[in-house]
């Protein structure tokens, strides 16, 4: 517990904001002025009325308040107020699980509007999607943005995992969050696996043909596997049947990677995420030496 | 002089000692150089706001512009429309899944599809629990006391990379071997001098292979019996070696020892295969490795 941290939070209204003195020496040109109006402008919004009343601290200008807005806020009291030194350092953190957390974000985003202009059937899906490349307004670059972005987090959640291992942050008492860790990159593999056939291109069907016909080989449970016959599987009723929903990829298989593209998947990797955070801060924040 | 230690106020109420064999007066000191440390550490964080927000931030800011530039400038791929009769070669899974279609080369495919992922996932899951060095390196990067786990993890992290490449821009056609400079036009076939196993151009009379069978049986001899062989080399290796297998158990290095001797056995496969051209090391009539 610090200082700040063992203050109540008040529900009393945030007073206003101490204007600090002016710190930047305004000379009397026109960019002084400038700088002033600016300044003045700045602080007048900071201490408005609706300002004051979104935030539940006045605008932080010294230690009590910078503390205070970190905790009264929803989104930073995922933070502790204070950090230790290192934690702040990229060379340590190489910022890569929080840059993954900001992929997923920006991966919402676009994907939600992706899906005003998606239909998930054969007949309307590799259309909409030559639609929103060449005639929705900004659909392309959103398209651009959603599978270049998809990528990228597959790479910052691979290179979080080897950070978090290089510095030994798996090790007790972080056990459990580093099991919670992996199963949170295996789905975004398959977060990212499930939107790969939605295009409903040729490089989409094949590249899905060719991952799910693995699961053939799963053994007892793929017709093509060990035991296959000892059990009487065929190609209709093997564990690839019941992930397709179908011996092909066809349109069950499309709108199945859909409800878990858009749905399944986001659910569950949402749930665990929000577990991981709030692991990291019970397991005693980032880690650290001692 | 444990009176008199008892009688003068203690920082922290009586503690299990440290160490066996310390003393109360050495229990003490450990306990007050640690409370210093604690308080030092305390005493030298930073706020929240504005140092780690504004690092975060600007983090998000660079990559959202990279991004947007990398959207700008390069269109997410699309080709034609999904045809079942028509099969592009090569049929390429998507770039991260590369490496286990390239592991279809080395293994049939319960193994290199289902099995190995499976292990890869297991595997890493279980690193804290099989980890015989929870306290040397948290928090810093220390290659020192960690040399193993940095070689393996760093080992493992490598060749998956490694297996991506090779299927991006290595294999063409019927999933051959491509070097980059070869024309692509030319069309290559895959069975072409590659022997059922060792010392057998055809699938062996009864489906046994003698000389793979021995080569995987002291592979894995050797692997899992490498703490009672290792000292004849160097006394030191097998000190260490022994006192490893102890701090396990033997459980927990059967354990471990699965999922190394796969881990190695990934690269000897893959030697086996693309430079000795065998298909496979051990054959029986139910599965071939």
């Amino acid at each position: 517990m610090g200082e700040g941290e063992s203050e109540q939070t008040t529900s009393q209204r945030p007073t206003e904001a101490t204007t600090p003195k002016p710190s930047i020496r305004s000379g009397n040109g026109f960019l002084g002025k400038l700088k002033e109006k600016a300044s003045t402008t700045f602080w007048a919004i900071v201490n408005s009325h609706f300002f004051r009343s979104v935030y539940r601290t006045p605008w932080p200008t010294d230690r009590r308040s910078r503390i205070m807005t970190v905790l009264n806020s929803l989104v930073l009291h995922l933070h502790p107020t204070r950090i230790p030194r290192h934690a702040v350092k990229v060379s340590f953190t190489w910022c890569m699980g929080g840059l993954s957390f900001y992929l997923m974000l920006l991966l919402t985003i676009t994907g939600i509007l992706l899906m005003f202009y998606y239909r998930p059937d054969p007949i309307h899906a590799y259309m909409d999607t030559k639609y929103l490349m060449n005639d929705v307004p900004f659909g392309r670059i959103l398209r651009n943005l959603h599978r270049w972005g998809a990528h990228a987090m597959l790479i910052t959640v691979w290179l979080h995992m080897l950070r978090v291992f290089l510095t030994g942050s798996y090790k007790p008492p972080r056990e459990f969050n580093w099991v919670i860790g992996v199963t949170l990159l295996v789905l975004t593999m398959l977060l990212s696996f499930t939107g790969y056939l939605l295009p409903w291109d040729q490089l989409a069907l094949w590249a899905v043909t060719v991952g799910t016909n693995m699961a053939r080989a799963t053994p007892f449970l793929g017709h093509e596997g060990p035991g296959a016959q000892l059990l009487g599987l065929t190609q209709y009723n093997d564990i690839r049947f019941a992930l397709l929903g179908g011996s092909i990829v066809g349109e069950n298989a499309l709108i199945r990677f859909y409800v878990w593209h858009c749905l399944g998947f986001p659910f569950i990797h949402a749930c665990l995420m929000a577990f991981h955070f709030w692991r990291v801060r019970k397991d005693g924040g980032i880690s650290g030496p001692l | 002089m444990a009176e008199e230690a008892a009688a003068q106020p203690r920082p922290r109420p009586a503690a299990r000692p440290a160490r066996r064999g310390m003393g109360e007066e050495e229990v003490r000191a450990t306990q007050v150089a640690a409370e210093r440390k604690r308080a030092q550490a305390e005493a030298d964080k930073v706020l929240v706001w504005p140092d780690l927000v504004y690092a975060e931030f600007m983090a998000a800011v660079f990559l959202t512009v990279v991004l947007f530039i990398i959207s700008l400038v390069f269109n997410a791929p699309l080709e034609e429309e999904a045809n079942p009769n028509k099969t592009p070669i090569p049929s390429r899974a998507p770039w991260y899944f590369l490496g286990l279609q390239e592991m279809l080369v080395y293994f049939d495919p319960w193994i290199a599809g289902v099995l190995l992922p499976g292990m890869i996932i297991v595997g890493l899951m279980l690193i804290p629990y099989l980890d015989t060095k929870p306290t040397v390196g948290v928090g810093v990067y220390s290659w020192k006391g960690r040399e193993w786990q940095y070689i393996f993890f760093i080992g493992g992290f490598a060749l998956w990379i490694i297996l991506i490449i090779i299927g991006e821009f290595f294999r063409w056609g019927p999933w051959a071997w491509y070097w980059p400079w070869e024309p692509r036009d030319q069309i290559k076939v895959v069975a072409e001098h590659l022997s059922w196993c060792p010392g057998h151009k055809d699938p062996p009379p009864g489906m046994f292979c003698l000389l793979g069978a021995v080569i995987y049986l002291v592979f894995n001899g050797l692997a899992f019996t490498y703490p009672a062989w290792v000292g004849l080399i160097n006394r030191d290796w097998g000190r260490r070696a022994l006192n490893y297998y102890r701090t396990l158990g033997l459980i927990r290095f059967l354990i471990l020892m699965i999922f190394v001797s796969w881990t190695l056995f990934l690269p000897i496969k893959m030697f086996m295969r693309l430079v000795l051209k065998w298909k496979y090391l051990v054959v029986t009539p139910y599965f071939n490795i």
